[in-house]
């Protein structure tokens, strides 16, 4: 029970955080590799997303949105922050495209089950062992053997269920939710139409190709 | 090192549901069938009825449900507020004393203020709730909270351990991976062994169709899982009839709309884990919330709006073959123009309880015996 209580906050304070740098950057308020002040930002990203307001705090107002943000979503905003605050990506953005596409495509599959506008009941598989989780075991060995940095995600996944670190019982709520699908598809999108150059200010694109395992 | 920290992570649910056992399955529970617990028959046939509530001016109830107290007490829940989905709608209680045939004075049991404090969450409105027994002496209250309109529903559950005196805080339940959008409430659930039972609820945001939550409440935090029951958009609100251990009938409001509609009708065969297609019976349903429960005899009590457009009249009717054929038994309520609507039934001992909308103003209470059910003339024939 604590550790869903204090694990649910962890995506708002990360996405205040992520929308916190975006502004710094966009007006020049933070220079990277200045420590100083990113703990500054660090800190009035924890004041905004903790501090409650009229009864509620803002991580409160997330969770009213969407109670249950996967690790897939707290996944993604890790990989968004990271170049901002250490200055090098997590993720090439290749491997950012496999795992938002991978994001879509579930999140599509999984809600149109669960809307009613397929008749699979594709979502009762999460509660407990069932040929859903054979098959996410062999994309997690997939992604060990191809998109190495995503198999962390994938393991994460697994682990996170395990543990039972989030609101939910079934492990789809692991992989996937609401906001992640809208996420990634605005990642999608910015990739698609945004010029190269500008990937690379925004941090999203690898700075550093050797990082990223050769393709095979 | 990675494809064995994959392995061994996917060992852990494969162990815990296949091997170990430490996590019951749905296919480990039974229903706890009443058939054979024939209640006391009372020496006079006994038909009463009263208001749970009294009429506020510009005040609208809706809703009602009815559970067991404990200690020869009924409780029932309705909500109440200046119109349906207002964000002053709150939820109200009062309990009636079966050996003075009283209702108390009814409290506020739950406002969305008070809610929003419990969940932490902003909580815009409140809906349906549903209060039941789980014969374990607990009473769950199982209520919808909004952040807009009814398509915004998600179901939260409060715990009474004193017969509802007091109650814990809210939790919120996650039902679904979109917005957790969006599930409610309207009928009884129907308890299983090791303390568990089964809810029916219904979803309408894209589609309406109907679900059941099967609630483990015998652990320290309860857990729960959702499976579909229909795949039509039109089966709403479903009531669940045990038939024995395994089997479930199951009852649904007919969303479809327009011309003649008729109450659908599924079964199921291993304790509501998967369902038959939907079918037609031939009671007429105007799109309106029902109730039914089966009788020690076999036989299946209903109270239904019995009527193809309005819900301006609500009748008891009576099924022998399992859902089939249906006699009316007595008209409950007839007036032209006004509103019957959303019975709950409930069996107590020898009494059968039906709390229903009474008008849109107040919570009507109608209780009889198995005694005046058997009097009646259709009853037998």
């Amino acid at each position: 029970m604590i550790i869903k209580a204090y694990f649910q906050n962890l995506f708002p304070f990360l996405f205040i955080t992520w929308v916190l740098y975006v502004i710094c950057f966009r007006f020049n308020l933070i220079k990277p590799k200045k420590m100083a002040r990113e703990i500054v930002v660090l800190y009035i990203s924890a004041f905004i997303t903790f501090v409650p307001f009229f009864g509620l705090s803002l991580a409160d107002l997330f969770l009213s949105v969407n109670p249950n943000y996967s690790i897939g979503s707290v996944a993604l905003m890790l990989v968004l922050l990271w170049p901002k605050i250490l200055d090098k990506p997590l993720l090439s953005t290749r491997h950012l495209l496999i795992f938002c596409s991978w994001n879509v495509v579930i999140s599509l599959t999984l809600f149109s089950s669960t809307l009613g506008l397929m008749p699979y009941d594709l979502y009762a598989l999460g509660y407990s062992f069932s040929w859903w989780f054979i098959a996410m075991a062999l994309l997690t060995l997939l992604a060990i053997w191809s998109w190495y940095p995503l198999s962390f995600i994938f393991l994460a996944y697994i682990a996170a269920f395990n543990l039972k670190v989030l609101p939910s019982y079934n492990f789809f709520d692991y992989i996937t939710d609401g906001f992640l699908f809208i996420m990634s598809a605005g990642v999608l999108l910015f990739l698609a139409f945004q010029p190269k150059n500008s990937i690379e200010a925004e941090g999203l694109r690898s700075q550093a190709p050797a990082a990223s395992p050769p393709t095979p | 090192m990675a494809v064995l920290a994959a392995v061994l992570l996917y060992a852990i649910p494969f162990y815990q549901h296949d091997i170990s056992g430490t996590q019951a399955g749905w296919q480990d529970f039974k229903i706890i069938h009443l058939n054979g617990e024939r209640p006391q028959a009372s020496r006079k046939p006994f038909f009463a009825e009263n208001f749970v509530n009294q009429a506020r001016p510009g005040v609208m109830c809706h809703v009602s449900s009815i559970a067991a107290a404990g200690d020869n007490r009924l409780i029932c829940t309705w909500y109440a507020g200046s119109r349906e989905a207002a964000t002053d709608v709150a939820l109200y209680h009062a309990f009636y004393e079966e050996k003075t045939g009283a209702w108390s004075e009814p409290q506020v049991l739950l406002d969305r203020h008070q809610a929003s404090t419990e969940l932490r969450r902003w909580v815009g409105r409140l809906g349906n709730a549903v209060v039941l027994n789980d014969n374990h002496g607990r009473l769950w209250l199982f209520y919808a909270s909004m952040l807009g309109g009814w398509s915004t529903a998600s179901l939260n559950y409060k715990e009474s351990r004193d017969g509802g005196l007091t109650w814990s805080g809210s939790q919120r339940m996650i039902l679904s991976p979109f917005f957790n959008l969006t599930t409610n409430v309207k009928n009884n659930g129907v308890s299983l062994s090791r303390g568990a039972y089964l809810l029916p609820v219904y979803q309408e945001f894209l589609r309406k169709f109907s679900q059941v939550v099967l609630f483990r409440s015998d652990q320290v935090v309860p857990s729960y899982e959702i499976r579909r029951m229909t795949h039509t958009g039109k089966a709403l609100q479903p009531v669940l009839i045990p038939q024995n251990e395994t089997d479930l009938l199951a009852f649904f409001r007919n969303a479809a709309g327009g011309g003649q509609s008729f109450i659908l009708k599924a079964d199921s065969h291993d304790v509501g884990r998967t369902w038959s297609r939907v079918s037609d019976t031939s009671l007429p349903n105007p799109n309106s919330g029902f109730d039914m429960v089966r009788l020690p005899d076999g036989a299946l009590l209903g109270v239904i709006n019995h009527d193809f457009q309005e819900r301006s009249d609500l009748t008891l009717v009576l099924s022998r073959d399992g859902g089939r054929h249906w006699k009316t038994l007595k008209i409950l309520e007839k007036a032209p123009g006004k509103e019957y609507s959303y019975p709950f039934l409930l069996r107590s001992g020898s009494n059968y309880h039906v709390t229903y909308t009474f008008e849109r103003t107040r919570i009507k209470h109608v209780v009889f015996n198995e005694a005046w059910l058997k009097a009646n003339k259709t009853y037998d024939n």
